[in-house]
């Protein structure tokens, strides 16, 4: 009888019926894939089964059904053609072309220029020749993305954002690797640093570190920021932005395509707004973003510049007699150890903005702290302009602005202590003598600071060195 | 509990609780086309294709997994994966090869697609990174010829 028969045949992988076959390959990584292809015909045939590697076509290189239809090829075809292309980046191409996918669909009908400057990907062969040009390998996944695009031409707007202050103006345009190349640094401080990106008018770039060396971790992308009070010209402090080149650009598109970085005419604004940073007073609401601007700040001397973006907005269905006029500001401003500074004075940059229903007013300014982080919060007064002895205050949310982790140079750790007493005194000549942040409108000018940061000891992420630090100038607009 | 009788192809008799028996789809549909009568005594279901031995296992299976909601629809664009499989269903087919495919032929020809799924999940995570060993883990012969297997290895698709 069957029965009797099938128990003294051997059972093996082989005599399974085909669906449960099928599925369990269905289950089974491409290498593996491949693999049961070598074991005998009938696995052989099976695990040519087309539909088998859809699933591993839309998992490693996002093809959807459409552009197989457009190639008309078979899915195995396509995964094996694509392999063979770019099978050396399998590992990090799917997240790469997502967020290269996602940035461009988000940006076309938003920022269009920037869509047409972006460069077609790079060759296999152009990236080797970067590297023999540099001497060093380039990362898998900076190399899996400039296959993709070869960064941008230099045009405004920049991909990576623009900042606009009134007499500074910043806007990050990603490079393409020979350009790239042409500034891969060699020098003491900054060794085996490639740009990633470029800002014409400032000359401010972001580096990723393609070797480890002097204290930095290999991949990782940081702003530079050169230590001014060593000597030392080696002695480059960094703002630490992404551990790898994967981390930073897609949390960089994450936050452009959640629009959590607002356009603002068609250029990309790195502002972080907290959405619980919201504050209703009546029908008006007051909302904040802020954004940290390593070209204006330093580690040594510890001065942290930030700008803030305040948005008040009355709702549409407010009476028309609410509407109201911007008197004056009262600012609370208090820094990481504490200290509180009190601030008030006439309009907001110069204006006295009218909100009447459904308006949306925005401006921006700035503020710095001698300490990593720092919050301020406040209100505005206003007057009814029907009643213009009704005046009533509007809250500002409290918003906390903190600079990014940021490791301070090898070179400054090398110093012995005797060179510091020198530095300090020099540090100080110059401090008097300097002019600090030549920004704009302001009604108090520059608040002399008595804080001593003894022991920055609370500060993150430092090799820790008591600096003390005694007379500092912080300029504050407000 | 009402409970069916299941005739397996060694010829033995095996009482299982029917809510668990419809887990199978094959026999809740043979369960329609019969008429259950409460009080006689039904013949037997013939299960041609199980032996005793595995629907005892089987029921086993069932039995705990009796309360599980039933699987989503078959979504094509989810990632299927292979180390999601509960501890209980790790240690139940901590079993000879041999059983578990035995398993997976019961669960293919009873249609029950969970026990169908962990089965085959488990042979696809043996498969896994072996490489060249398919063949001994799985004692399969190779029927290509010299040349086929030349010709395999210069092709090196990936």
């Amino acid at each position: 009888m069957a029965a009797v028969e099938a128990e003294t045949a051997p059972l093996t992988l082989e005599s399974l019926p085909t669906d449960p076959l099928l599925l369990i390959l269905s289950f089974v990584d491409y290498r593996d894939l491949i693999s049961c292809g070598y074991v005998s015909r009938r696995l052989s045939q099976l695990s040519t089964h087309d539909p088998l590697w859809r699933r591993h076509c839309k998992k490693y290189w996002l093809i959807s059904e459409e552009e197989k239809s457009r190639k008309n090829q078979c899915w195995k075809s396509l995964f094996i053609d694509t392999y063979s292309d770019v099978g050396r980046y399998i590992d990090h191409y799917a997240a790469i072309k997502k967020a290269w996918d996602d940035l461009k669909k988000y940006l076309e009908p938003r920022c269009p220029r920037m869509v047409l400057s972006l460069k077609d990907g790079a060759r296999e062969e152009d990236l080797d020749a970067v590297e023999a040009q540099i001497g060093c390998k380039l990362p898998d996944d900076y190399r899996c993305s400039y296959r993709i695009h070869n960064g941008q031409k230099l045009v405004v707007p920049g991909l990576l954002g623009s900042m606009a202050l009134s007499n500074h103006y910043r806007s990050e345009d990603l490079l393409d690797v020979d350009t790239a190349a042409g500034g891969f640094q060699q020098r003491q401080g900054l060794k085996y640093c490639l740009p990633l990106t470029f800002c014409i008018h400032t000359g401010l770039s972001q580096y990723i570190a393609v070797e480890a060396a002097e204290g930095r971790n290999k991949n990782e992308v940081f702003y530079q920021c050169p230590d001014q009070m060593a000597r030392n010209p080696a002695a480059i402090d960094m703002f630490i932005i992404g551990a790898t080149f994967t981390d930073w650009f897609t949390s960089y598109v994450n936050n452009v395509v959640s629009g959590g970085f607002p356009i603002i005419r068609d250029q990309i604004f790195r502002y972080i707004h907290d959405p619980e940073c919201v504050a209703t007073t009546g029908d008006i609401t007051v909302s904040v973003s802020t954004s940290f601007l390593p070209e204006l700040s330093s580690v040594h001397p510890p001065h942290y510049f930030f700008t803030y973006r305040i948005r008040i907005e009355m709702s549409r269905d407010a009476l028309p007699e609410k509407a109201c006029q911007l008197d004056s500001r009262y600012w609370r401003i208090t820094n990481a150890k504490g200290d509180v500074e009190e601030v008030q004075g006439p309009g907001v940059v110069g204006e006295f903005p009218i909100i009447s229903p459904g308006r949306i007013y925005e401006y921006t300014s700035c503020t710095t702290f001698s300490t990593t982080s720092g919050y301020m919060e406040g209100y505005y007064t206003f007057h009814f302009l029907y009643f213009k002895d009704k005046v009533f205050n509007v809250a500002i949310p409290r918003f906390h602005m903190a600079c990014p982790t940021f490791r301070v140079s090898i070179a400054r750790l090398e110093m012995g202590p005797d060179e510091y007493e020198e530095m300090e005194e020099e540090a100080e000549e110059e401090e008097e003598n300097d002019d600090s942040a030549d920004m704009d409108e302001s009604d108090e000018s520059d608040e002399d600071e008595n804080e001593s940061d003894e022991g920055q000891g609370e500060e993150r992420q430092r090799r820790v060195f008591d600096v003390p630090i005694r007379r500092r100038r912080c300029s504050r607009l407000f | 509990m009402p409970s069916i009788r299941l005739q397996g192809s060694d010829g033995e008799i095996f009482e299982v609780d029917v809510e668990l028996a419809k887990q199978s789809v094959t026999i809740k549909a043979m369960l329609e086309d019969l008429v259950m009568d409460d009080e006689g005594d039904d013949d037997p279901i013939p299960l041609t294709n199980v032996n005793v031995a595995i629907l005892k296992k089987v029921t086993q299976w069932c039995t705990h997994h009796k309360d599980d909601p039933p699987p989503p629809e078959d979504d094509e664009n989810k990632e299927k994966q292979t180390d999601d499989i509960t501890v209980w269903d790790q240690e139940f087919l901590k079993v000879g090869q041999r059983t578990l495919f035995e398993l997976i032929l019961a669960a293919n020809y009873l249609d029950i697609e969970g026990l169908l799924n962990v089965t085959c999940k488990t042979v696809a995570s043996m498969i896994k990174e072996k490489t060249e060993e398919i063949h001994k883990t799985f004692t399969v012969e190779s029927d290509f010829t010299e040349e086929e297997e030349a010709q395999m290895r210069k092709e090196k698709l990936v």
